[in-house]
């Protein structure tokens, strides 16, 4: 026999009670002086042995009826007997058992598992684990991703037990895999929330999960819910759908070193790759489409665990482009491929803000005068001598020596490389108090020239501006006053000006601002210009003018950072 | 109850106001030394006409019927009816089982003050009255006498006499039957806490002697129910034997067994002429005992 609520049956100990008190009324006696002893002595004489029985009967009674009470509590039922391989696979204490199933359903457990799919093999499992429960068991089935984009909390399905044969084939028709990262620790704290919800003699816990690291790093990430759910008392049992040997790179991410694809504009395509395998992956190659046409390969090969950027150099042309990236077959192939269509601009609308003044008397002190020089394009970009080779980093090369395979420099066609600026600049410029909303709406690139107080609705316009995607860098200069700077762009750039910088500017020399000439975008300066901080791509966070006269940085940023989610910045915003 | 005037103590100014106007007379003949209301087996001089007989030689010609004598030409002698007072001997249980107590008075203290109103009707009625005082054996008896000193004498023995020993019915009650002579009214005291059948036939001895017997079954409301929850060890007043019971298990059955014992008790009594008649503690004594000589006169009328 077992419980439903065992955590009852310690009240058992109540079933002594009549015992008790009846030990302590004997004790707790009454002493009486009886004139009608004949009467009494008569009453005894005739009942006195059926007094003695009715008096352990009534005892009984109530002693029973304690006990009942109590096992009524603790639920009491018959168990059938054990079918199946249920408990024999996956056994547990006796009394009742609490199993929740967290199922994985992303779309990885499409993986080959062996000669199926880890689905299926997920799916067969739970089978067994359904057909093992008993009567009075309780049984949870929580998917790992919402069925729907749009919902937020995870799909929860309860069954009663014993589930019947039919129940479990309905349910399994029912698991379809969705397109989504599985969310284990929301999948935690719903278990941990049913756990908490019914008193159960066993809990136990199982994944059903490929294990990938990219859904389930370990439950070392979730302490507060490990902490509670072994408190109180979970069976954890993670079966592993996947093998750690399996070959598994997975591109990661397909970004560009620009938001802002302008035709004939170098620039670069960044492929981030993960090995999630355990193993070194295979000698493999990187190939990218573009526009379904084979574009470029690299040889790629990752140590275990390592993550990788490769970068390719990319000249936009036409209107728009299908840029697809490509890795070799391995165990899971749906990371194997990434795809994003871009659009190309022909014009770049820049709008330059300079500050309500005068126009200086020598036209080299205005800032029109810099812009009107670097901005004026050539119509074709000259090549200059040979390409920089590209290297393997130590990571290639070791996986190549493990291989056998020569770590010589990798070289590149040069003729790739020719191309021709297809796009224009139209640039204006306006004074700060003429900056008007609509004037915002039509531009691509905000040059602010030393600029630190805006109106309410020009400060609130530019923010919709960058959320949109419009570009924005902001000129520092002498005269910008950081307290006001800082009010004006708090919520809008990651860094704040500490202090005022003044520049003696004792002896004007205007001889190095001659040497500024329209010039052809080579390659080393773009790779300058779009260099990856800490491994990410991001051209927006990148520092131009290095040959400023100044010795030191012209600002310094005290707080702020460049990846805080909780403001509105624009990937392209920045600050010169 | 000992302190001051005895009669004072035992029987209230209301009482004796309540039980003036009731009587207590012998339904069967008595013997009574002087003249009385009650019936006398000896013939006498009184107005009430009782039957003729033959003359005899030596017969008072006084009571002859000459009526009788012109119609018949024969003789014959007219007898009366003797009215004499009754000679009344109280008998009072004094065992310890009547010091049993419930609410309000015991047993024994409701005994003594019905005997001390017995003892008062009857000096009132100027019939002699005596007391015998019993446990296992008769502790005290006052001889029958009708003056307001015997009376005294009577009261001031029942507000002093305290309930000890055991009662032994059968020997106590033979012993009173030798020592009293005449036949007279006798009224017994007790709770009777005894074999039923051995009392009715003891007191049926009474009656076959001639006597009017009253048997006064006295009883305590605590003693009928047994109204005790927790273990109880109950201790014998008399001998101190202690019996511990469960008083809830035994509840219903001694109940029937009281009411048997008093059922038992009012058979006996019936079947050997004797009145019985329940006396709860509980209830005025001076009203228990009014409602049953009420009862009695009416019946006698």
């Amino acid at each position: 026999m077992s419980y439903l609520l065992p955590s009852f049956l310690p009240s058992l100990a109540l079933a002594s009670i009549p015992g008790i008190l009846y030990l302590l009324f004997r004790r707790r006696r009454n002493d009486v002086d009886w004139g009608a002893t004949y009467v009494l002595k008569l009453t005894l004489q005739s009942k006195s042995r059926q007094n003695f029985w009715k008096q352990m009967a009534i005892l009984a009674l109530r002693t029973l009826f304690l006990a009942l009470l109590v096992l009524g509590f603790a639920r009491p039922f018959l168990r059938r007997d054990e079918r199946g391989a249920g408990p024999q696979a996956y056994p547990h204490g006796p009394g009742t058992l609490h199993r929740i199933v967290l199922f994985d359903n992303s779309q990885s457990m499409t993986a080959l598992h062996e000669s199926v799919t880890r689905a299926d093999a997920a799916r067969a499992v739970l089978r067994d684990l359904m057909l093992s429960t008993l009567a009075g068991d309780t049984f949870h089935l929580v998917l790992l991703c919402p069925e729907k984009p749009d919902d937020t909390d995870l799909p929860v399905r309860e069954y009663s037990c014993p589930i019947p044969e039919r129940k479990v084939q309905e349910c399994q028709s029912g698991l379809g895999l969705v397109p989504a990262s599985a969310e284990l620790e929301a999948g935690l704290r719903k278990a941990k929330e049913l756990f908490s919800g019914l008193s159960s003699t066993n809990r136990q816990l199982i994944l059903l999960s490929d294990l990938t690291r990219k859904d389930f790093p370990s439950l070392a990430g979730y302490p507060p819910l490990g902490e509670a759910l072994n408190s109180l008392k979970v069976q954890f049992a993670a079966l592993f759908l996947g093998k750690a040997s399996a070959r598994n790179l997975a591109l990661e991410s397909l970004t560009f070193g620009t938001d802002l694809l302008l035709r004939g504009q170098p620039t670069h395509l960044h492929l981030t790759v993960m090995n999630y395998s355990e193993m070194p992956s295979t000698e493999g190659f990187l190939s990218l489409l573009v526009d379904g046409k084979p574009f470029m390969e690299m040889p790629c090969a990752l140590s275990p665990n390592q993550r990788k950027t490769f970068e390719f150099p990319f000249v936009p042309e036409g209107s728009a482009h299908r840029i697809e990236a490509r890795l070799g077959e391995d165990a899971y192939a749906p990371d194997n491929h990434l795809e994003r269509s871009v659009d190309v601009r022909d014009r770049l609308r820049v709008l330059v803000v300079r500050r309500d003044e005068p126009a200086p008397e020598n036209p080299f002190e205005a800032d029109t005068e810099f812009l009107e020089r670097a901005l004026r394009l050539p119509e074709r970009v000259i090549k200059e001598g040979p390409l920089k080779e590209q290297q393997f980093d130590e990571g290639t090369l070791w996986i190549r020596r493990q291989h056998g395979l020569s770590t010589g420099p990798a070289s590149r066609s040069e003729s790739d490389l020719a191309y021709q600026i297809g796009y224009t600049v139209s640039w204006s410029s306006l004074p700060r108090s003429q900056v008007t909303s609509t004037e915002l709406e039509r531009q691509d690139l905000l040059l602010f020239s030393e600029i630190d107080r805006l109106g309410e609705p020009i400060r609130r316009s530019l923010v919709s501006f960058l959320r949109r995607g419009g570009s924005l860098l902001a000129g520092l200069g002498p005269r910008v006053e950081a307290e006001a700077f800082n009010e004006t762009f708090h919520d809008i750039l990651p860094y704040a000006l500490d202090r005022p910088f003044r520049d003696p500017f004792e002896k004007p020399n205007y001889e190095r601002f001659l040497n500024i000439q329209p010039t052809d975008l080579t390659l080393p300066l773009l790779k300058e210009f779009e260099r990856p901080v800490n491994g990410t791509p991001c051209s927006s966070s990148t520092v131009q003018g290095r040959a400023s006269p100044f010795s030191g940085p012209p600002l310094s940023a005290v707080r702020g950072t460049p990846s805080s989610s909780t403001r509105p910045t624009c990937p392209c915003s920045s600050a010169s | 109850m000992t302190d001051g005037n005895p009669v004072a103590s035992l029987l209230t100014g209301d009482v004796v106001e309540r039980i003036k106007r009731l009587e207590l007379f012998s339904r069967r003949r008595v013997e009574g030394t002087l003249t009385g209301e009650n019936r006398s087996p000896f013939k006498g001089f009184s107005t009430d006409f009782l039957q003729h007989r033959p003359y005899s030689y030596g017969d008072n010609l006084k009571f002859l019927d000459w009526r009788v004598f012109g119609k018949t030409d024969r003789l014959f002698i007219r007898e009366f009816e003797e009215q004499t007072n009754a000679p009344v001997n109280l008998i009072l249980d004094i065992s310890a089982s009547m010091a049993f107590a419930g609410e309000g008075l015991n047993k024994h203290e409701f005994a003594v003050r019905c005997t001390g109103l017995l003892a008062y009707l009857m000096h009132v009625q100027k019939d002699d009255f005596g007391l015998f005082l019993f446990n296992n054996n008769v502790v005290e008896h006052l001889r029958p006498a009708s003056s307001k000193r015997h009376l005294s004498r009577v009261f001031e023995r029942l507000v002093t006499v305290q309930p000890a020993g055991e009662t032994v019915f059968r020997e106590c009650l033979a012993t009173v039957e030798a020592r009293i002579s005449r036949r007279g009214l006798i009224a017994v005291f007790s709770d009777f806490m005894d074999r039923p059948e051995e009392i009715a036939r003891s007191l049926g001895r009474f009656r076959m002697r001639g006597h009017d017997v009253l048997a006064f079954q006295v009883y305590d409301e605590a003693e009928k129910e047994l109204d005790y929850i927790d273990f109880t060890r109950f201790r014998d007043l008399e001998n101190s034997q202690v019996i511990g019971v469960d008083p809830l298990l035994i509840r219903d059955e001694y109940r029937r067994q009281f009411l048997l014992h008093q059922q038992a008790m009012k058979v006996g009594c019936l079947q050997h002429g004797v009145d019985h008649v329940l006396l709860p503690v509980s209830d005025p004594f001076d009203r228990v005992l009014g409602e049953y000589l009420q009862r009695r006169m009416s019946m006698m009328l």
